[in-house]
């Protein structure tokens, strides 16, 4: 993903866009499922939580 | 350059869910700590109170039960086990301060069978006190 691509996704996800914000959250579920894990236990809960702070990360990422 | 904005953009959501689960795990930790401490603190209290019911039951006397006079565990044991007819003379006898015929017409019998009685269960206390002690 260029720079200008990824700019546009991240201000369309800023504005609320749900195609953006779902392109985002798509390109990073590895990392957000790495972060899942407690004790090599899979948490739906946190991952879930994380998904969320993922959304809330990128608003506030200053491009 | 190219990737710069995603490179930025990773890093910044790696160190904000980085942080964000440690502070969850934090928060968890803390919560559990201060359930086990109400768990202590229960067990605490509970270990108090059935003492204290103990307590309680000792200091209720009667002529039936005159072992709760004592707050001597050993000494109430020893007295717990002396047949119930003898102690209820000795303590009608000896904590009522009835005479020996009135006792007697109590328990139903003569007045020298309750000087006995009295002398019996101060025998067996003592026994049971020896017995208690190894001696």
């Amino acid at each position: 993903m260029e720079n200008e691509e990824l700019e546009v996704i991240i201000l369309d996800a800023k504005d609320n866009q749900t195609e953006a914000i779902e392109r985002l959250l798509d390109k990073y579920k590895s990392m957000i499922h790495t972060y899942s894990f407690v004790n090599g236990e899979l948490k739906e809960e946190l991952k879930h939580e994380l998904e969320e702070e993922t959304i809330n990360a990128i608003k506030r990422f200053q491009i | 350059m190219n990737n710069d904005l995603e490179k930025r953009l990773t890093a910044y959501l790696k160190k904000t869910l980085r942080g964000y689960k440690h502070r969850k795990q934090e928060k968890e930790q803390a919560v559990q700590e201060e359930l086990n401490e109400i768990i202590e603190q229960k067990v605490s209290l509970q270990k108090y109170l059935e003492k204290a019911k103990d307590e309680l039951e000792i200091l209720d006397i009667s002529s039936d039960c005159p072992e709760k006079a004592f707050t001597n565990r050993e000494y109430y044991e020893a007295m717990k086990k002396v047949d119930k007819r003898q102690k209820k003379a000795l303590y009608l006898l000896v904590v009522d301060e009835l005479t020996a015929e009135q006792v007697g017409k109590i328990l139903g019998t003569s007045a020298s069978n309750v000087k006995k009685l009295k002398e019996k269960a101060i025998k067996n206390f003592k026994k049971n006190l020896r017995a208690r002690n190894g001696k």
